[in-house]
């Protein structure tokens, strides 16, 4: 190898690199445009950071002296030394089965609906449909198959619309669903300004973005599994369910606890649908019992609190708002592990 | 679940068979000759499972396959091979209807399986399937056990799932030695080959009468290969098998019968998968008659 550094050297030349055109390797070299685009995206990583730091921080020095057991298993207060969280946390508690029960089978549904079922080839469909028609059915069947007929036809063209609009459900700011909920369920429902008037708002807010995570979820399934099924006679409902299904379940539930930690700290739809409560009140923690409950939950009663003119409100304020922090960093962690855990490599 | 179609009932088609390739060789586009007519032609590798006749398949306004008609004899190996993109694939998924999932494809023509024409609409596809068994390019087992892999088939089917069915499913696909230990394991802890044999035992264990493999081992090494090649041969003792392969070593190893399929293409620029010859292993490749098999054959086309 060292031919090249002295090609003079003649004893065992049997040959030279030299002779044979290959050019020296270049030397390191610095790259000035490399490290500035390095150093900027560290430094706005840092800032991000720094922010969240400060936060947290922030909260923790000014609420770590008023947590303690008392703190959560204390109800309302107008007295600040005597004000606990109980009653917000009961009512998140609350808030969140009943979000969960509304929106899970409806989001999964939907999700099942526009990813495996509407998508699917009509063209055998229609065709039956068409010589059935011919065969001359009457009355009810008729109509009832021009129905279908008619369905078919304009499916594509819905399904491209209800697509585009989830997407921009998604993306509508909270408040507006807040407005929703009290228009249709306190407004036309008759339903009380109750946990159970806010766990519907959140449900429907949170629709959308459980039936987007889930149709991904669906999605990831290599079709080659939903194909293998149907190949050893199964139904598509029977390769869906079985197959499909499970194998995206994990992925699903993922995205539904990062569903769930958005409707958890939500605040405004909250405000709007039952009002910022102060009461003494301690909510029952049976779901079925939400409809004569007042609303509370534990943005809310951060909310009221941090608009209290006394200074120890802020400090109880504190520490509801790490406790919040808490329960959400819980629950993004059980997504983490469940998604490390069951994530699958096709 | 054990019916066989029956060779007298096959024979009595003739007659019917005699009118449709009339029929379709009137049809059919001029280049299409030799396919219109390959059911006379074809060596008599004894009755027929399937007659395809004049089939065709459409992607929305794109011709896929034109023309293909071709009998398949029972209890024997069908090799259909062709270069890439001439639609092998496409007509092998015709005769267990998978291309009814591809939305925008229709299939034209007529496969009759026995007697039925399998592709009329009232035929349900659900309960073909489960009589016509398919093998996939790429093994795909269920995320599942090795155990639930086998029994999601027989369930679907109603057939009762019991230890020996899986036992024996598992020792007809030559796997049973290799995982019986292990049958509450996850099937992608297997290696490739094994996964694709799990893939066949799968396919066995409904007890299907044919077997459809879409080039079972291109994702397989050669040893792997190797044991499917001595799989397929001994499950043609009890099923039709129709293997698609792109591998004319295989083709020549393993099939009694072997079709040959190529690409058309139009002025329009439209590529069309045509039937160019069918005929014995031993005559496709000691003796092509089309030219085109010739020269691919010989290698002078890819």
């Amino acid at each position: 190898m060292s031919t090249l550094d002295a090609p003079g050297t003649p004893p065992p030349p049997p040959r030279s690199a030299a002779a044979s055109g290959v050019r020296p390797l270049a030397r390191k070299r610095s790259r000035p445009s490399e490290q500035l685009f390095k150093w900027l995206v560290m430094g706005l990583t840092a800032i991000t950071l720094a922010m969240l730091v400060w936060l947290i921080t922030s909260v923790l020095v000014r609420g770590a002296g008023s947590l303690s057991w008392a703190f959560l298993t204390d109800k309302p207060s107008s007295n600040p030394a005597r004000a606990g969280f109980n009653s917000a946390l009961r009512g998140s508690v609350v808030l969140m089965i009943i979000t969960l029960t509304f929106a899970w089978p409806i989001g999964v549904a939907a999700a099942l609906y526009l990813e495996k079922f509407a998508t699917q080839s009509a063209a055998g469909a229609e065709r039956k449909l068409r010589e059935r028609l011919d065969g001359g059915a009457r009355g009810v069947r008729r109509a009832w198959m021009r129905g279908r007929l008619w369905w078919l036809r304009v499916r594509p063209g819905v399904v491209h619309m209800v697509d585009v609009n989830i997407s921009n459900l998604a993306a509508v700011p909270s408040i507006i669903y807040g407005l929703l909920g009290l228009a249709i369920f306190v407004g036309i429902l008759g339903i009380s300004k109750s946990l159970l008037a806010g766990g519907l708002t959140l449900a429907v807010l949170i629709l959308p973005i459980i039936i987007i995570a889930a149709r991904e979820a669906l999605r990831a399934v290599p079709v080659s599994i939903e194909q293998g099924a149907m190949a050893l006679g199964a139904t598509r409902w029977q390769a869906v369910r079985s197959q499909v299904f499970p194998a995206a379940l994990p992925g699903i539930l993922t995205g539904t606890i990062l569903a769930m930690s958005r409707a958890i700290g939500e605040t405004a739809p909250l405000i709007v649908v039952g009002g910022i409560v102060f009461g003494t009140a301690v909510p029952s923690l049976n779901p079925l019992d939400a409809g004569n409950e007042a609303l509370f939950a534990m943005p809310l009663q951060i909310y009221f609190w941090t608009d209290q003119p006394q200074e120890a409100f802020q400090a109880i304020a504190a520490a509801g708002i790490i406790v919040l922090l808490a329960t959400l960093l819980v629950m993004n962690l059980v997504a983490i592990i469940l998604r490390n855990r069951y994530s699958k490599r096709w | 679940m054990t019916t066989n179609v029956d060779p007298d009932k096959t024979s009595e088609s003739a007659p019917i068979e005699i009118h449709l390739s009339a029929g379709a060789a009137a049809e059919a586009a001029p280049s299409a000759g030799a396919a219109a007519t390959a059911a006379p032609d074809q060596p008599d590798l004894g009755p027929a499972v399937f007659q395809i006749r004049d089939m065709g398949v459409w992607y929305g306004n794109h011709e896929a396959v034109r023309g293909v008609s071709m009998d398949i004899p029972q209890n024997a190996i069908t090799a259909i091979i062709g270069p890439s993109g001439c639609g092998k694939s496409t007509a092998l998924r015709c005769l267990n209807r998978m291309n009814d999932l591809v939305p925008g494809a229709r299939v034209t023509g007529q496969v009759l399986f026995g007697d039925d024409d399998l592709l009329s609409a009232d035929v349900d596809p659900v309960d073909l399937r489960g009589r016509i068994g398919m093998v996939f390019q790429k093994p795909n087992p269920f995320p599942k056990s090795i155990k639930d892999n086998l029994e999601f088939g027989m369930k679907v089917n109603g057939i009762k799932a019991t230890a020996e069915r899986v036992e024996q499913a598992l020792r007809d696909a030559a796997l049973w030695d290799e995982v019986k230990d292990r049958l509450k394991a996850e099937a992608f802890s297997l290696s490739g080959g094994q996964q694709q044999r799990l893939c066949i035992a799968r396919a066995i264990a409904v007890e299907p009468e044919v077997i459809l493999m879409d080039e079972p081992c291109s994702a397989l090494d050669p040893i792997a290969t190797l044991a499917i090649e001595d799989l397929m041969k001994k499950l043609a003792e009890r099923y039709t098998l129709v293997v698609v392969t792109h591998n004319m070593q295989q083709a020549a190893r393993i099939s009694d019968q072997v079709a040959f399929m190529t690409v058309e293409g139009s002025d329009e620029g439209d590529r069309t998968g045509v039937l160019a010859e069918v005929g014995t292993a031993r005559q496709i490749f000691s003796a092509p008659r089309d030219p085109r098999t010739e020269a691919y054959i010989t290698g002078r086309v890819g």
